[in-house]
């Protein structure tokens, strides 16, 4: 049983990387990596990263206009 | 005035919870930074402070400070002073768990760059405080687990010459319920809202601005469900898998992103008692029409078929290098994210020279942004304290942030008691 579900698994990662991408970038943080230091939240331009109620940093994509500057700034590496 | 209350409340909240704990634990972290910034020597001073209070009655609560003072905007950070400050109160009791907690962010100073909330109908806004009002509780009953979240936020800033001062607020909610139907399987279903509480007004809004609906413009449902599973195999050896669909809406949210698709698959690995690492991968996804989606070729129209966002593959292995003692280890990694092109490999060294002096060393390269060079040295006179010199000096690759090359000394101290 369990090893099924191993082979569905990397069968919808070969399926998913063979799908074409969107134009538009959309940025996300990694919640099991994000140490909650904030970093991200002080270089947003346009107010659209917060914590939630686990100290991690989420990022508000009504807001969000992609210009990455999170990213560098993340110790972590957290933000894909 | 202003500025002194908030002062005297951040100085008093962790004094009357030092007083009514029975064993409180803090942690400080004094640091003074002499850094680069627009090629000139900077001095600051940045001190983080974290308490935990074990309080009566199945309370606890935590308090953290983190304020920052320097001469000019710190590298990574657009303001050169800051206050941010977060408290908890928890109560739990056996399969139930209550938590409130406030954060703030104080800007004493304006951002050297302005914040522009796109919509707003001033466009060019500098932020001076910035509070999170949040409610959590979870409960499990039977086979349950419930789980609901509430934040309230409110960011004052100020616009326009003469300076006008505004406030914007937004409430978010979250809800989700699982349910375990089998050891390694659980399903689960998730409620996502977003309601920004109509800062902009109809009223406000020129006839020609190009957005419909201004009240509910940022607002964001999302809406779905999912299936998880956990795995051991044998002692050294773990697999956690989720997978999950959500149906989004929004007015700010392109078309092609209402029908998401999101997997995380994490399997950690034990394989030596000195060696142990995981590998990690998460795929962000969508089902989508190729008409509203801007990479449809020729030909392409109605058809509906999945495209992908960000996949992202990530992998670290720390070797221990003394069993005996936690600080002698080697530790190296790299994130693979072809989409956003977020790539970074990090290795980093620690061992202890001398039983009290550690020196550590590492280096983190991003292709497209920085490589991050970092070396230190760790003094502990006493067990649980540390006075810390380090040096970070970071080549930036990319101009995205605005900055150039930097160079930041710390000199620091740690206590944990």
């Amino acid at each position: 049983m369990n090893k099924f579900i191993i082979i569905i698994l990397l069968l919808f990662i070969l399926v998913v990387v063979a799908c074409d991408k969107v134009t538009k970038p959309e940025f996300n943080t990694d919640k099991s990596t994000c140490n909650g230091c904030g970093s991200c939240i002080d270089v947003c331009p346009n107010d659209a990263i917060e914590f939630d109620s686990n100290g991690k940093a989420v990022i508000d994509q009504t807001k969000c206009i992609q210009c990455a500057r999170c990213v560098p700034v993340c110790p972590q590496g957290a933000i894909y | 005035m202003k500025k002194i209350i908030i002062i005297i409340i951040i100085i008093l909240i962790p004094i009357c919870l030092q007083l009514l704990a029975k064993e409180p634990t803090k942690w400080i972290n004094l640091r003074y930074l002499n850094y680069t910034s627009d090629g000139e020597e900077r001095f600051g001073f940045r001190n983080t402070y974290l308490g935990f209070y074990d309080l009566k009655y199945n309370l606890a609560s935590e308090i953290g400070i983190d304020f920052l003072l320097g001469e000019k905007a710190y590298p990574d950070n657009y303001n050169n002073i800051g206050n941010r400050l977060s408290s908890n109160l928890v109560w739990s009791l056996n399969k139930t768990y209550l938590q409130a907690g406030f954060n703030s962010n104080y800007y004493g100073f304006k951002r050297a760059y302005p914040t522009h909330i796109d919509g707003l109908f001033y466009p060019d806004v500098e932020p001076v405080l910035k509070n999170n009002l949040t409610f959590m509780a979870k409960q499990t009953v039977w086979n349950f687990d419930l789980e609901g979240s509430l934040r309230y936020r409110n960011l004052n800033y100020e616009y326009g010459d003469p300076v006008s001062s505004e406030q914007e607020n937004d409430l978010f909610s979250d809800l989700k319920i699982n349910y375990r139907f089998y050891s390694d399987f659980s399903v689960f279903g998730t409620l996502y809202y977003k309601d920004d509480l109509a800062n902009i007004k109809s009223s406000e809004i020129p006839p020609d601005y190009p957005i419909s609906d201004p009240e509910s413009y940022y607002n964001e449902l999302a809406v779905g469900g999912g299936l998880s599973w956990k795995h051991r195999i044998g002692l050294n050896h773990g697999i956690k898998a989720q997978t999950q669909y959500l149906y989004r809406e929004g007015d700010t949210l392109p078309d092609y992103l209402q029908n998401y698709f999101l997997t995380d698959i994490r399997y950690t690995f034990t394989l030596t008692p000195s060696l142990n690492g995981f590998l990690g991968y998460i795929n962000r996804s969508c089902y989508a029409q190729a008409k509203d989606v801007t990479t449809a070729k020729d030909g392409e129209g109605d058809e509906g078929k999945f495209y992908r966002i960000a996949n992202v593959v990530r992998a670290q292995l720390k070797y221990q290098l003394n069993l005996l003692d936690e600080r002698a280890y080697c530790c190296a990694g790299a994130k693979y994210n072809p989409e956003n092109k977020t790539d970074r490999y990090f290795v980093e060294v620690s061992y202890p020279v001398i039983s009290r002096l550690t020196i550590k060393a590492g280096d983190a390269f991003s292709p497209e942004y920085y490589n991050d060079i970092y070396c230190g040295i760790e003094f502990m006179p006493r067990r649980l304290h540390t006075l810390f010199l380090e040096n970070r000096y970071t080549i930036v690759r990319n101009d995205i942030t605005a900055l150039a090359d930097y160079n930041l000394l710390t000199v620091g101290a740690r206590f944990f008691f």
